[in-house]
């Protein structure tokens, strides 16, 4: 993951990115894709917003009462047997799991897909304790062979053409005869991966969302992996976002059909898994022991601000993403920070402050398509904004955001100084318009970042006032 | 302070006009519910053919045993292993019939994690109850099903009851709410809807990426609840 931590290089990277030919095309077929599949599920006229509406009222009203949720969550998952851990940050947050993985004596960890344990650098962490941690999910299996970061936050090797994995495979995987057949490669990583998950001491896994009043913990998924990782080791490690908890199983229902259907247009997902406790004495198999890491690592942060509250209603689906012109074109790694996209560009401020991710919240044409297909409706343009603002500008209030105003610039408030006198300024503005319009054949050719395709402007010769005067003459 | 106290104060003095946003939860249930088309096996039927599960038919549970065989034999199986149900009632007459023939082993407790990995070619158990509207079983593994019977042999086979046929996942949830009486929730409780699947290569749709690689749903009209 070495090359992908410096998101405020975004400007280099996705130069790079826009001047691979490949790249593009894999990003533009699979975005096409997605957006195709996702139009069909939600093919009934109203579909979308009804059931938007529901999901973006139970997500705002769970944030309400996020604190005595977390509670409720605890209360209930220790009385069912889960220990519940709390972590303010990621460090702390690794800690926990690699404690947990040495009370255990565990050596050899199989992990489903989990952003947050992208976010802690969970994976960097345990090698470093020489603990092999095995990415499970096909696509993070890939780009872990790879030694990359995800692309995208549901399909993390999305960027990856088959051909790629081919490459991967045969360099990795002993015994592995080279093909280029999917069902074939798929086929060569079960192997591997079965093996693995047979003889792994612990599994970690994501949560999807944890639902207070029962204490269960909801993981969606394709595959298999989770179920694997979750149900065949003695320990269980369930890594959790604190805004991911829910009030009652009711909440479920809406919450999961907007996943489904926004992530990759499915009704519902292969598998739903619920898990309320550890083994039981009377239960068959399961694992011996299910431990929940709260993980805040900033989402306090995006709390305390009423500006930002909304960014945690996400659900992690990922349309806006794929939706967005910006993304489509630069690709994931671009942005380098977990999570890319629009997204990304709200929520990666929090985690790794304004000063990293300045030119993130800029990269943005604020064409609101991210808005648009938001599950539970996320005002992303307006948040951008104020972002764009906070990156700028001081904080009005006591509450700053980490790297408040680090992208201050003296030359860019010095000219909207003078742009506010100028415009404010009745004789002023007069008097300059007067001789800036007659001295417009003296504006320079602009320069090359204005391109060499387009001609060059070519200032009225009349101002404004003039020509409204004319026009009312002549009328 | 630990890390649970500071968490908790920073939000706890974070809460802002919390009343003005629970008023924005409506209670959409019945326009969810209402704006869903045809109910029934047709449409349970039909979504599991369209995740790539296979659906059997039966009249009643006479026929199960006959059926099994033929799959056995069509298949080349050798090694089959089954579980009754958590809710063992509901299947009585199926679950007398397994007992009695030979034809594959009921899991004993003694099943080592290797004989799901290596051994068994498919396993067979119960649903919980179904799901019309997305073509989902729910399985309740516990006192008799194991998690890995469902999960790990590259075959999962699974008897349903029509009688247990919901509209779908949300009126399921309050039902099986309604049932639990304020019980705890079983230590797992899984919806599946097809056989194991990706699409993370190229978007090419591949199937038994870890779980199983087929998912054979038999459904018994005749059942009693």
């Amino acid at each position: 993951m070495s090359q992908h931590i410096h998101p405020q290089h975004f400007k280099q990277q996705s130069k790079v990115a826009l001047a691979d030919p490949q790249l593009r095309s894999s990003f533009r077929n699979a975005m096409d894709y997605l957006q195709d599949k996702r139009a069909q599920s939600f093919s009934e006229p109203g579909s979308f917003e009804q059931l938007q509406l529901r999901g973006e009222a139970i997500r705002k009203r769970c944030l309400n009462q996020l604190p005595e949720l977390l509670e409720q969550l605890e209360s209930s998952c220790t009385n069912n047997g889960i220990v519940v851990h709390w972590a303010e940050d990621a460090q702390q947050a690794r800690e926990i799991v690699s404690g947990i993985l040495a009370e255990e004596n565990a050596k050899t960890v199989v992990k489903g897909k989990s952003m947050l344990s992208e976010e802690i650098a969970l994976n960097e962490h345990l090698a470093a304790l020489n603990i092999e941690c095995l990415e499970s999910d096909m696509g993070e299996y890939i780009v872990q062979l790879a030694n990359e970061a995800p692309s995208h936050i549901i399909m993390p090797a999305i960027h990856k053409r088959k051909q790629e994995v081919a490459e991967l495979f045969a360099k990795h995987i002993d015994g592995f005869e080279y093909t280029e057949d999917v069902d074939s490669l798929i086929k060569a990583a079960r192997e591997v991966l079965r093996y693995k998950f047979e003889h792994a001491d612990a599994g970690i896994t994501g949560v999807n969302f944890a639902v207070a009043q029962t204490g269960t913990l909801c993981l969606v998924e394709n595959e298999g992996n989770g179920r694997m990782t979750s149900t065949v080791p003695k320990v269980h490690i369930a890594l959790m976002g604190i805004e991911k908890v829910v009030e009652s199983l009711n909440d479920i229902p809406p919450l999961l059909s907007l996943l489904t259907r926004s992530a990759t247009g499915q009704a519902i997902t292969t598998y739903f898994n619920m898990i309320s406790s550890p083994r039981q004495s009377e239960d068959n198999d399961g694992p011996n022991a299910v431990h929940l890491v709260l993980v805040d690592n900033g989402r306090s942060q995006a709390y305390s601000d009423e500006r930002y509250r909304a960014s945690l209603q996400c659900i992690r689906c990922g349309a806006c993403m794929n939706h967005c012109p910006v993304y489509a074109r630069v690709g994931g790694h671009s942005y380098a920070s977990v999570y890319p996209g629009p997204i990304g560009k709200i929520i990666s401020p929090h985690l790794l402050g304004l000063e990293a991710t300045g030119d993130l919240v800029t990269a943005s044409s604020l064409c609101g398509a991210c808005e648009s297909v938001c599950p539970v409706n996320i005002p992303i343009p307006a948040l951008l904004r104020e972002l764009r603002s906070d990156a700028k500008l001081p904080s009005a209030s006591e509450q700053a955001l980490k790297g408040q105003a680090s992208h201050r610039s003296w030359l860019e408030e010095s000219v909207w100084v003078i742009f506010r006198i100028i415009m404010t300024k009745p004789v002023l503005y007069r008097g300059l318009s007067f001789f800036v319009v007659r001295f417009s054949f003296l504006m320079p050719r602009l320069p090359a970042i204005w391109g060499p395709q387009r001609s060059n402007p070519k200032p009225s010769t009349k101002t404004l006032h003039q020509l409204m005067r004319e026009r009312k003459k002549n009328s | 302070m630990s890390s649970k106290a500071n968490i908790l104060g920073r939000l706890k003095s974070a809460t802002i006009e919390s009343s003005k946003n629970s008023e924005l939860t409506p209670n959409l249930t019945s326009e969810l519910s209402a704006c869903s088309s045809t109910f029934g096996l047709e449409q349970f039927q039909q979504q599991l053919e369209l995740s790539h599960a296979e659906v059997i038919n039966l009249d009643n549970p006479n026929q199960i045993e006959a059926k099994l065989k033929s799959l056995i034999k069509d298949n080349a199986w050798k090694h089959g292993v089954w579980s009754s149900s958590t809710n063992p009632s509901r299947f009585l007459d199926v679950e007398r019939q397994l007992s009695k023939s030979e034809i594959l082993r009921q899991v004993d407790g003694s099943e080592s994690k290797a004989d799901y990995f290596h051994h068994f070619d498919f396993g067979l158990s119960f649903s919980e109850a179904a799901i019309a509207e997305t073509g989902t079983i729910v399985l309740h593994p516990g006192t008799n099903e194991s998690r890995s019977l469902s999960l790990i042999p590259p075959v999962h086979v699974v008897i349903v009851c029509l009688k247990q046929l919901h509209h779908n996942f949300e009126q399921f949830m309050l039902d099986f709410e309604q049932q639990g009486q304020g019980r705890p929730m079983p230590s797992n409780l899984i919806l599946v809807s097809g056989p194991s699947k990706t699409a993370d290569i190229q978007q090419t749709l591949a199937y038994g990426a870890h779980g199983p690689q087929r998912l054979i749903v038999i459904t018994i009209a005749a059942l009693e609840d």
